[in-house]
């Protein structure tokens, strides 16, 4: 098969001077000295968007990269669209190695991919062309596209850098005539336009190198993009839709939502069988949320076209063929509370990053998923709740996830940004975010410590809110071999050698736990010396924590709200007695706060363990302060007593 | 390990006449996917799976027709049927979409399904809820997709779907079917029908891999069925055997004009005629004779000469799917390459790049005018079904390596294998059945087993230890043979710049808080030389501190190692890919004030034949000296049995806690005190 594939390629591909000259331009230019990580730089992004008074958005994207050193990182020249809606009209690539001949990628060199594997009717695709493995420093790839798309948004995103370094990023809009724009530039300084026309340009020069580290804030957040709305001057002109605020687009994106939430018999039946024996509201919002929380999950799409991304199957289409994606969950909820009397709106947010949404931009392209708000009486009190100005008590619910009950809300929706609509009613508004206490995981452990250093112990953890998400998921999903394994390797890398003999799940999801008792024999887990001493670090058995290497930082680090309580209780074998114990410690900073102690008493040594992160961005400035904490935690956590044979 | 049934069509077929033929299209009827079977009552009622009771979701049973035909080309028409039980939520879950992935060769169609509701009500698939999607696309090439939705499925649901695809102009000899899926099957059947007489020569047999399947039935319609009950869904584990030797499956294959009845006279014929086809190709030219003899010139031996060879082609010659040549030259060499014929020795050579088989051919021809004596030497992969010549199928013994006789025995040589040493194969083809090729008397050997020493890991750190725990000092590190393949597979492709920070991450991985310096990595591109590491380290808080002592891991290049094996079960035998070899040295200077209370030693632990564990500890002057030495897989011994595998756990956990040795220093009591 590869052979066939390559065989085809090689027609694709052309020696010839056909090179463009902006190519040759970019690839003239020097580049700076970048720290020996960096594989390739970019020389030029220029991208356009030119506007049609029919709603179509043509795009033109030059870009050319320059290999700085050897790298299995090539770069790929990828043009996404769908072709219910758009259409590449040009995609052409060349590269430029450092002597030699350049080569011209013609239209066969194009993979052409659906994006979708797993998700039904889904047309997202992506052509691609790429250069080949083993390319010499030096050497220029570029290409050019050019893609149109239809849609009904009048506005458009454009990220100004990846992670390589970039020398010159430059976004053009080009309006008809009449037509303005407004725009913000995010992760960057203000950068007022260049104004020629109705094209109006962005250009930013000399963009440093992104690295990644772990913990930051995702690439979106660090890099400079920018939002921009445009729309005809005068009011009257029926072109298009003006977005100049979240009301507006509340109102729009109402019309998508609301007639496919229509009651129906079927919807009415439902409703009443899922509620028949609730007694209160909020037991009737449980029993909805349960059935539609086990319908099946598919990503449908349709009618593109018009929004596709915001049109939900009718809500009894849904419950015949019991399933659908988040919006089609969203919309079956809203039609069963209506129908048992409970009033609620569909609330659009991104689903895999709570910085992503940004309120000073208008615009449909920051959301990705859809959930629920549901108006509720002040008599049901439950921590995913928020006081709307006008639509009263809310409680924001994501019917997607499987692992959140009612009253919780995935951890990265809180705090996010989201838009409830609901006519001229609805805004944005910022989801909840649950303290960190709602979250915490308790461990206890009890354990017996033989002479030879070997431990028999039992653990007790309790996960509470969103820490408990992951492993509800593993249990809810019969996945007990894996649960079992996850943690036989977990625990060994913390305790070396060691043998699980038992580990029962329970899930109380209606009380938002999830405990899991272990039995546990540690081959291991003193460490005898000269026959008389025995080490033993007790934080061992307490759950792990951050670590972060000792290097300058470049990005901020995110830290979520989270609490870990942990006592362990372990009985000394009687010829031994506790010689050393190790001190208290005590931290309180900016990010949160530990505290840990130990104690010999009645034979067993106690240990206990508390840790409190506050949900924070720290900023780079502050990497040390954050790494100091962390290290405590992690001293603490090996800190050994010492027992000597009696 | 192989099962050594061989179930046979019942009907003897008549001589091939493949090419040229004028023959009335023959088309097979399959009528499998024009009804569905009954369901019994049973399968309504049932309440929980009887292969895995912890399965979600089971498959009642699994069907597949296999029918051949012949119309103007041969086709293969092959009709699935599956029909599945959902017992809880997770089993909704996985039941909720359908995707059956085809090539642009193959058709799908006919594709139907239903749920049948644990009511008795029955939702037909509609043909709206069936999307095609093409999932890529390359010029003409295409893969695509046909995927579904199944309506209303909940738990107590059985599912039930069927789908036709018919695939042609492809070769139809050999047919790989699973009979394990991806969730537990209760019955799963294969059912075959072959070409008829007029078309094939020879039988279509059906041989089955890792399972004993129901003998052959002949059925009402024509076909011939085999059948599997109880078929746990795969699980893949660390270190297990290559998926061929623990999945169950068969092979259907055409049984064409060879003479299978005597696998001597069988394996004779194929090498003869392999031998044959692949010296065609060694042509040599004056301008090659002479670079070899200048590449050999004052080679002292054979093996060096065989060597020097390998080590010239390395400079002349690029493999063709290596990352060494990029995309386009890739695609002009292809471009050129002869539809009809393999290229020769010499027009590999002229290109600069060749494939795999080239470069050996290259190798065995220049080998040849300097005297050597080369064969071509069929091999077989230890990731393939684990070979034996009584399986009497060139299927698998499909790479060709180079033999060089020296003193009377083959030794071979991959010059593919480029992050090798010359003479080294992949641990794949390290210890299988080879059948050196000869046009009068073929044999067949058993290819070499690197030892443990081959691939090296040998460190060595001098460190010195402050009084609040921080360890600082130089560290080197020299690794050999697979040992530095694995590494050096890792850093290929990258600069000298990135390889180094790259390992730097590495080694910031095991220590968060440390700060390396004065990094070298050398030779990462050259498997002939010792792939070396150096550092500077200083690792804060390496030892650990509690009032009056220190707590110290000596063992420097094990800390924080994760154990070998974790999971207490195990389903398949454990397979190291190498046998391999450890030698440390660590010296570390005490803090002045903290001597050492009594050290000890990890020590020795024997483990019989396979390999041996020693740990040496010497004490200086306020200094500490531990060797380690670890070698793991002599004689090749490096396959276990599931049976084995509590014993072999139990060796590789008592290693890590040896290594985990925690030695504690003492605060000196002040002068005139007591302790």
């Amino acid at each position: 098969m590869r052979a066939v594939f390559l065989i085809l390629f090689a027609s694709a591909l052309m020696a010839g001077d056909d090179v463009p000259a902006w190519v040759r331009e970019a690839a003239a230019q020097q580049t700076p000295t970048y720290p020996a990580k960096v594989a390739k730089v970019t020389l030029l992004d220029d991208a356009s968007l030119t506007i049609q008074t029919d709603g179509r958005q043509i795009s033109h994207e030059r870009v050319a990269v320059k290999m700085l050193q050897h790298t299995r990182d090539v770069p790929t020249a990828v043009c996404f669209y769908n072709p219910k809606t758009g259409k590449v009209r040009e995609f052409q690539a060349w590269l430029l190695p450092p002597s030699g001949k350049p080569t011209t990628f013609g239209k066969n060199a194009v993979v052409d991919q659906s994006l979708s594997n797993s998700y039904e009717y889904e047309e997202e695709r992506a052509r691609s062309i790429e250069p080949g493995g083993n390319l010499e420093p030096g050497t220029v790839f570029a290409w050019e596209i050019v893609d149109e798309e239809k849609t009904p948004f009048p506005d458009d995103q454009h990220s100004f850098q990846g992670a390589d370094p970039v020398l010159t990023s430059r976004y053009a809009l080009t309006l008809p005539a009449g037509w303005v724009a407004s725009a913000t530039l995010f992760n960057h300084a203000t950068l007022p336009p260049a104004v020629s026309g109705t094209t109006y340009t962005w250009e930013l020069r000399n963009l440093p190198w992104i690295e990644p580290e772990a913990h930051s804030p995702a690439m979106h957040s660090l890099a400079p993009r920018l939002g921009v709305n445009y729309y005809p001057e005068d009011p009257a002109t029926p072109a298009a839709r003006p977005v100049k605020n979240w009301h507006d687009l509340s109102v729009w994106a109402a019309g998508f939502f609301d007639p496919p939430a229509a009651v129906t018999d079927a919807i009415r039946a439902k409703s009443a069988e899922l509620t028949a024996g609730a007694a209160t509201e909020l037991d009737k919002i449980r029993a909805i949320a349960a059935f539609v929380q086990k319908t099946n999950y598919m990503a449908v799409a349709i009618n593109m076209a018009r929004g596709g991304g915001y049109q939900p199957h009718a809500a009894d289409q849904v419950l015949a063929r019991h399933y659908g994606d988040c919006k089609d969950k969203a919309t079956l909820m809203r039609a069963l509370l209506k129908a048992a009397g409970i009033e609620s709106y569909p609330v659009v947010i991104y689903a895999s990053d709570r910085q992503f949404v940004r309120p000073e931009w208008p615009s449909p392209n920051q959301f990705n998923h859809a959930i629920i708000a549901v108006r509720i009486s002040p008599e049901t009190k439950l921590p995913s709740v928020i006081d709307h100005p006008k639509l009263g008590r809310l409680l924001i619910f994501d019917p997607t996830s499987q692992v959140t009950p009612v009253g919780n809300l995935p951890e990265d929706e809180q705090g996010s940004y989201a838009l409830v609509i609901a006519g001229r009613d609805g805004d944005l508004v910022a989801m909840p975010v649950l303290p960190a206490n709602l979250n915490r995981i308790e461990s206890a452990a009890e354990g017996q410590l033989k002479p030879d250093g070997s431990l028999v112990a039992q653990l007790r953890r309790q996960y509470f809110g969103q820490s408990a998400s992951y492993l509800r998921h593993m249990a809810l999903f019969g996945q007990h071999d894996e649960l079992k394994r996850t943690f036989e390797e977990s625990l060994s890398d913390r305790l070396g050698g060691l043998s699980l003999d038992r580990i029962e799940p329970t899930d109380r999801m209606a009380d938002d736990q999830f405990g899991l008792n272990m039995d546990v024999t540690v081959k291991q887990f003193g460490h005898m010396l000269q026959g008389r001493l025995l080490m033993v670090a007790p934080g061992a058995l307490a759950r792990g924590s951050y670590r972060f290497p000792a290097k300058p930082r470049t990005a901020p680090v995110r830290l979520n709200a989270a609490q870990f309580q942990d006592s362990v209780n372990i009985a000394v074998p009687a010829q031994f007695k506790v010689d050393e114990l190790p001190d208290p410690v005590k931290v309180t900073g900016d990010y949160g706060s530990f505290s840990a102690k130990w104690k010999a008493e009645g034979g067993k040594i106690l240990f206990e363990q508390s840790i409190e992160l506050k949900d924070t961005i720290a900023p780079a400035a502050d990497y040390a302060k954050v790494r100091a904490f962390f290290d405590q935690v992690d001293s603490a956590r090996n800190s050994s007593v010492v027992l000597v044979r009696q | 390990m192989t099962s050594q049934f061989r179930g046979r069509a019942a009907f003897p077929l008549a001589l091939l006449a493949l090419a040229g033929t004028s023959a009335i299209a023959a088309v097979p009827v399959v009528t499998a996917d024009n009804y569905w079977l009954p369901i019994t009552d049973a399968e309504m009622q049932m309440k929980a799976p009887v292969v895995d009771p912890k399965a979600g979701i089971e498959a009642l049973f699994t069907r597949v027709h296999v029918a051949d035909g012949y119309n103007s080309a041969f086709y293969r028409t092959s009709v699935h049927y599956v029909r599945l039980k959902v017992f809880t939520q997770e089993g909704k879950d996985k039941a909720a979409n359908f995707d059956i992935p085809y090539d642009k060769d193959a058709a799908i169609s006919n594709i139907a399904g239903r749920t049948i509701k644990p009511d008795g009500t029955i939702l037909e698939l509609s043909k709206d809820a069936i999307h095609d999607r093409v999932t890529v696309k390359l010029g003409g090439m295409k893969r695509m997709s046909r995927s579904f939705a199944m309506p209303g499925v909940e738990v107590g649901s059985i599912i039930e779907y069927r789908w036709r695809e018919i695939s042609e102009g492809l070769n139809i000899k050999y047919l790989r079917l699973q009979f394990q899926d991806e969730f537990p099957v209760q019955r799963a059947t294969v059912f075959v029908r072959p070409l008829t007489k007029e078309y094939v020569s020879g039988e279509m047999a059906v041989r089955p891999f890792n399972c004993k399947p129901s003998p052959m039935k002949l059925e009402n319609d024509g076909f011939n069925s085999v059948t599997l009950t109880n078929v746990p869904a795969f699980r893949e584990e660390p270190m297990m055997p290559g998926e061929p030797n623990v999945r169950p499956w068969v092979l259907v294959y055409y049984d064409v004009g060879e003479n299978r009845k005597d696998p001597d006279k069988y394996w004779v014929d194929v090498a003869k005629k392999k031998y044959s086809e692949i010296r065609e190709s060694m042509k040599t030219s004056g301008e090659l004779k002479q670079a070899a003899l200048e590449a050999v010139a004052g080679a002292k031996d054979d093996n060096e000469k065989a060597v020097r060879l390998v080590r010239w082609i390395h400079g002349h010659v690029r493999d063709l799917f290596s990352r060494q040549v990029s995309d386009e030259e890739r695609a002009d060499v292809l471009k050129k390459m002869p539809k009809d014929r393999r290229r020769t020795s010499v027009e590999a050579f002229k290109s600069g790049i060749a494939t795999s088989d080239e470069m050996n051919m290259l190798f065995a021809a220049l080998a040849t005018e300097v005297g050597l004596n080369a064969r071509p030497v069929m091999v077989a992969n230890r990731e393939d079904v684990t070979f034996d010549k009584r399986m009497v199928e060139s299927l698998f013994l499909r790479s060709i390596d180079m033999g060089i006789s020296v003193g009377g025995t083959w030794k071979l040589y991959d010059v593919s294998a480029r992050l090798l040493p010359p003479g080294m194969l992949s641990w794949r083809e390290e210890a299988v059945p080879a059948l050196v090729t000869d046009p009068k008397k073929p044999e067949f050997i058993i290819s070499p087993v690197s030892t443990p020493a081959d691939s090296l890991s040998a460190r060595k750190a001098k460190l010195a230890l402050a009084e609040d725990g921080t360890l600082e000092g130089d560290v080197s590190e020299t690794w050999t043979g697979h040992a530095a393949e694995r590494r050096r597979h890792n850093l290929d492709g990258e600069s000298a710049e990135r390889q180094q920070e790259s390992t730097k991450d590495e080694i910031v991985k095991v220590f968060p808080q440390a700060e390396v310096t004065t990094l070298r990595l050398e030779n990462a591109d050259n498997p002939e030389k010792l792939l070396e590491l150096s550092y500077h380290i200083r690792i804060p808080n390496y030892a650990a501190r509690t009032g009056k002592r220190i707590l110290l891991q000596p063992l420097y290049f094990q800390r924080g190692e994760a154990p070998v094996f974790t999971n207490a079960d195990r389903e398949y035998p454990v397979v190291f890919p190498y046998g391999w070899q450890e030698t440390d040295n660590v010296t570390i200077q005490l803090p002045a004030g903290f001597p050492l209370e009594k050290p000890e030693s990890p020590g020795e632990l024997t483990f019989g034949k396979p390999g041996s564990y020693k740990v040496t500890m010497s004490t200086g002057k306020s200094k500490l000296i531990y060797t380690r030495e670890f070698t793991f897989g002599n004689d090749g011994l490096i396959a276990y049995t599931r049976e084995g595998y509590p014993q072999l756990k139990r060796i590789f956990d008592e290693i890590h806690r040896r290594d985990e040795i925690t030695l504690s220093l003492r605060q000196a009591a002040p002068a005139g005190g007591t302790q």
